[in-house]
């Protein structure tokens, strides 16, 4: 096997990496509030712009540059916003659908889609923005004739640290034990004495943050739009469903799979970048209705 | 005729049991104003875009309507918004029809345009469109109530071509990287065709033509196909693509540096768009044409009085959209047409403005009589990074004269690619 | 409920009036826009036999809606000799045999794994349409000619004054009639059994799955028989047809009409499409708009506009229990 062919395989599979980690970054906060209570966030995509639009605007307070630090407590701070946002948006909207049926939370999520998207059109306008790549990141790691962008590499190692910070949490602390009894059943858990309202609003506070963050992370390797959430929301929902209904591990590793074979199918097959993804879904959800990994829960 | 004077009178009766939904009422008086339909997309994709077309088309007309106004009359311009989408914009037109409105300038996408190209006969409406680049507009889909008074995708792309041979006869090959979408696809068939006979003619030599490198429509990652693009061996690329996608593409290739591997980059055409987004970030001598590039009219009266207006109405933005210019051509464009035939009525002006010269901020353009096509300046521009307030700077530009790329005419049959086919080459599809 | 209200009588008579009479007392926007919405609506009626009748929440269906619009188009553009209202049958059958197999494929799913199931479907027929060179990529399939119907009695050229309009008016009068019958029939009332609660259907021996697979079936039968209606209407057809927002607009009208009216998708349709044609000149606050309502719609009326008299009625049933006791 020539050369070429270890790099064609080695660039495949980190690009792989790249668009699976950004998926999982991405699902991981809709995962919370989905293996939690129930309810698919159709507005996590316009979340994930206003978490991208909050650094820009941040970034320009700063002077319009910032380095790697700069742009790390950018986004942290954006978290923190979206997190403010998440506590309002808990009160007014997600208290109100939790107990209703699963329909109208749909809807409801879809609505706050639209509203979100509209407002960013209206504080941020429809120009293009774009948020400069701190310098301590520019160009790549090459190695073996693989071309690894070090933003990219930033990216991959997030997605990794993410996925191992929600396990730690969820397995290892008081809280995240918490949480995953409420997930399994809420009605015992309350029996129990756990606070389970609060339990809510902590994940749609963390969920939100979380799609801040996101944003905030992929910002500088995209024209900021006010729909540039929507592809994103397409992959992760498919992933999420794959991976079971909000189970971390399950998302994980859905959006592995999924998006290292639509990679593969986009570099070596000539397919447009989607295709293979969303036949994937379809068949396996034929297969197993319920998705890859059994049972309930985180 | 008397259909619509019926309709008129009718709509008349409606419009007062339904005033909200017009906001402009027709008094019958003797010195009322000229209305002139106008569509942009002021809301949806391309929002950016409709709303610097709108300010255009508002100077043209606040600037007749100082200079006296047409026939003795003022001309008010009856504004609405297509939001790119096809069923809202012949929706509107036939709004406007309907209320005694015939005359329509403007519209942006090409979806639309075909849509509402294809009711203008039974309508008796006129067209004027602003930017709408498709090719086939004066060609397979030509259509007499259509007029073009700016340049467009055959124009444009093929006029790359020219350009590259003009500023780097010594280039022996080309690249490609495009998205998948109809207009990409069309304009990079036209460059290739303008390579075959642009380099040999003026550079004396033939090129070496890569195959393309296909990119998916409004992806957030290229990365797959920046990898694959970085297997290209050329001296120079054609990057085929516009609007966000040609941002996003131009910061994910940065880490790869895939275009400091070439003598000469140039993309299909994005205005200001990406060094007033990327400013420091922006490539370096990076080629993109542009609908109006103001420093190469300096001392044209007209372009000097657009730009100064567009600098104040746009909140002082030094480097106005060449989409805003546009727009103020097509509204003068009409505005020429009606003083000449003295008169509103759609057959009268469609004959008055065959032939016809109009004085643009681009300086004069004719509109041939056969497909109604006007002979406008192509502009493109080279940029950079720059240690300035703005982050950035053009370094060069180039005024491709209309005269000297305006293909010739065939009404109602599509363009040859005459040198692919020359070649053996099938286009791309 | 087959007994029809003297009240509910008078508001069809004077609805189907002013639908008759309106190319002569409005202009020709708000005819065109007007026969738009009657598309939209039965487009809508057909998403509500799935959501409404069969508790299935589809968000993909627009792909229906896409797949009669494309085949609608090709077939008047390319056999030009085939009769109007074959072809709009062509096109509904190919969506009856699309929705067979797909709802073959989906008939076990439920919640939230059916709604993401039909967006990933949807998506699959979105990317397909744009990819096509043939269909016109992301242009879409341009320059369709409005046909000439033969009507026995004489010829009706659609492309020709208010034709197109009454024979839009005419087929969706149809079409909703036919959906009337079918809800109100024994099918009707064992998808609605399926919507209350689908396992004391499969206990009382209702066959689950199979009305699944039929419901949905003749939900985009109808969705790709107003697609292919539409197409020639607007002379061209868009892959935004198939795109999840288009999608989401049937969920709109039948929000905020009602779900469980079968007249609610209308309600709703009709007042989403006098707010858009309102706020036309209005832009970017569209979607501020549409949201807000859709939200306060939710969160304080989950019935809908027409739910509204339901509760009335409920309320003040109640309040006379209470009185008695």
């Amino acid at each position: 096997m020539s050369n070429f062919f270890w790099a064609d395989l080695g660039t495949t599979l980190f690009n792989s990496a790249v668009l699976s980690m950004s998926v999982f970054i991405f699902a991981s906060g809709l995962a919370l509030i989905l293996g939690i209570l129930k309810i698919l966030n159709f507005a996590h995509g316009a979340l994930f712009a206003v978490g991208a639009y909050l650094v820009y605007s941040i970034v320009e307070w700063m002077g319009g540059a910032a380095d790697l630090m700069q742009l790390v407590a950018a986004v942290a701070v954006s978290g923190l916003v979206l997190a403010g946002i998440g506590l309002a948006a808990d009160t007014v909207i997600f208290r109100r659908i939790r107990d209703i049926d699963y329909h109208y939370s749909l809807i409801a999520t879809y609505a706050l889609l639209l509203f979100t998207e509209g407002l960013i059109k209206v504080i941020w306008g429809v120009d293009f923005k774009s948020v400069a790549s701190p310098p301590e990141v520019e160009g790549s790691l090459i190695a073996g004739g693989v071309v690894m962008p070090w933003l990219s590499v930033f990216a991959v190692a997030t997605g990794v640290l993410t996925f191992i910070g929600l396990e730690y949490m969820l397995n290892r602390t008081n809280l995240g034990k918490l949480m995953q009894s409420v997930a399994v059943d809420p009605w015992m858990s309350n029996a129990l004495g756990i606070n389970v309202p609060r339990i809510y609003t902590l994940i749609v506070v963390v969920s939100f943050a979380l799609a801040g963050v996101a944003g905030g992370l992929l910002a500088p390797t995209t024209a900021l739009t006010p729909g540039m959430g929507i592809g994103l929301s397409l992959y992760a929902f498919g992933a999420l469903v794959v991976g079971g209904m909000g189970n971390i591990r399950g998302t994980f590793l859905a959006s592995i799979a999924l998006c290292t074979l639509d990679t593969f199918a986009s570099s070596y097959l000539d397919l447009t970048p989607g295709i293979a993804f969303f036949l994937a879904i379809a068949l396996i959800l034929t297969m197993r209705p319920t998705g890859l990994t059994r049972g309930v829960g985180l | 005729m008397k259909q619509i004077s019926r309709r008129q009178t009718l709509a008349g009766i409606g419009a007062a049991a339904a005033s909200a939904a017009l906001p402009w009422r027709v008094l019958a008086q003797a010195k009322d104003p000229i209305r002139i339909g106008y569509l942009a997309p002021l809301s949806g994709a391309s929002e950016v875009i409709g709303r610097d077309q709108l300010i255009g088309a508002q100077i043209a007309v606040d600037q007749i309507n100082k200079e006296g106004g047409l026939m003795g009359r003022q001309v008010e311009l009856v504004v609405r918004d297509d939001g790119s989408k096809p069923d809202r914009g012949v929706a509107v037109v036939r709004e406007l029809v309907g209320s005694g409105i015939n005359l329509i300038v403007g519209i942006y996408a090409s979806p639309v345009t075909l849509a509402v190209a294809d009711t203008l006969k039974d309508l008796n409406a006129l067209l004027m469109t602003q930017c709408s680049a498709l090719t086939s507009l004066t060609y397979e889909k030509f259509t007499r109530n259509l007029f073009r008074p700016t340049e467009f995708s055959l124009m444009r792309q093929r006029g790359i071509a020219r350009l590259a041979a003009m500023e780097n006869p010594q280039l022996k090959s080309f690249g490609c990287v495009t998205t998948d979408i109809a207009t990409q696809i069309d304009a990079w068939n036209l460059v290739h065709d303008g390579l075959l006979e642009y380099f040999p003619a003026m550079a004396g030599h033939a090129v070496d033509v890569a195959e393309p490198v296909r990119m998916p429509a409004g992806a957030a990652d290229y990365r797959t196909q920046i990898s694959r693009a970085m297997g290209i061996r050329a001296d120079a690329l054609y990057v085929g693509m516009h609007g966000g996608d040609v941002i996003t593409f131009l910061k994910q290739q940065k880490a790869y540096r895939l275009l400091d591997r070439f003598q000469m980059a140039f993309d299909a055409g994005s205005e200001y768009f990406v060094p007033k987004t990327m400013k420091k970030e922006t490539p370096k001598d990076y080629w993109t044409a542009i609908h109006w590039y103001a420093p190469a009219y300096a001392g044209n009266k007209i372009s000097d009085d657009l730009y100064k207006e567009a600098v104040t109405r746009t909140g002082g933005d030094k480097y106005p959209q060449g989409y805003l210019a546009e727009a103020h051509t097509a509204v003068r464009a009409l505005a020429t047409g009606i003083q000449k035939a003295q008169s509103t009525d759609t057959e009268t002006l469609i004959s008055a403005m065959e032939g016809m010269s109009f004085e643009t901020c681009k300086g004069t353009r004719t509109f041939r009589k056969e497909d109604h096509q006007a002979d406008a300046d192509v502009n493109y521009i080279r940029f950079g990074p720059a240690d300035n307030e703005d982050g950035w700077e053009v370094t060069k530009y180039q005024v491709v004269k209309g005269v000297d790329t305006i293909p010739p005419a065939s009404p109602g049959k599509a363009f040859e690619l005459t040198f692919l086919a020359g070649a053996g080459i099938k286009p791309l599809k | 409920m087959m007994r029809i209200s003297l009240s509910s009588l008078a508001i069809g008579l004077a609805v189907l009036a002013l639908m008759l009479a309106l190319p002569a007392i409005a202009n020709q926007g708000v005819v065109f826009f007007a026969a738009v919405t009657y598309i939209y609506i039965v487009f809508a009626f057909s998403w509500n036999l799935m959501f409404g009748y069969t508790g299935m929440a589809s968000f993909g269906h627009g792909a229906f809606f896409a797949i009669g619009a494309y085949c609608g188009g090709v077939l008047v553009m390319k056999l030009p000799e085939l009769h109007f209202l074959l072809v709009l049958l062509l096109a509904g059958f190919l969506g009856l045999a699309v929705g067979l197999v797909v709802g073959f494929v989906v008939r076990k799913s439920s919640g939230v794994y059916f709604a993401i199931l039909t967006i990933a479907l949807a998506q699959l027929v979105f990317l397909f349409v744009s990819s096509s060179s043939y269909l016109g990529r992301d242009d879409g399939y341009s320059g369709i000619m409005p046909p000439v119907v033969n009507l026995g009695v004489g010829k009706l050229d659609l492309s020709n004054g208010n034709n197109y309009y009454y024979f839009i008016l005419g087929i969706t009068i149809l079409t909703t009639a036919a959906l009337w019958r079918l809800v109100h029939g024994p099918i009707g009332r064992r998808l609605r059994s399926i919507q209350q609660d689908s396992q004391r259907a499969e206990f009382l021996g209702v066959n689950v799955a199979g009305y699944r697979i039929l419901s949905f079936s003749l939900a985009g039968m109808v969705a790709a028989i107003m697609g292919a209606l539409y197409a020639p209407y607007l002379r061209i057809a868009t892959p935004e047809f198939a795109y999840f927002v288009f999608s989401a607009q049937p969920v709109l009208y039948t929000m905020l009409g009602g779900m469980h009216s079968f007249w609610g998708p209308a309600v709703g349709g009709i007042i989403f499409g006098m707010l858009t044609y309102l706020t036309r000149t209005l832009s970017g606050f569209s979607e501020i708009i549409t949201g807000f309502t859709l939200l306060v719609v939710v969160l304080a009326l989950p019935t809908g506009i027409l739910g509204i008299r339901s509760l009335l009625k409920h309320a003040r049933r109640s309040g006379e229990r209470g009185k008695t006791q």
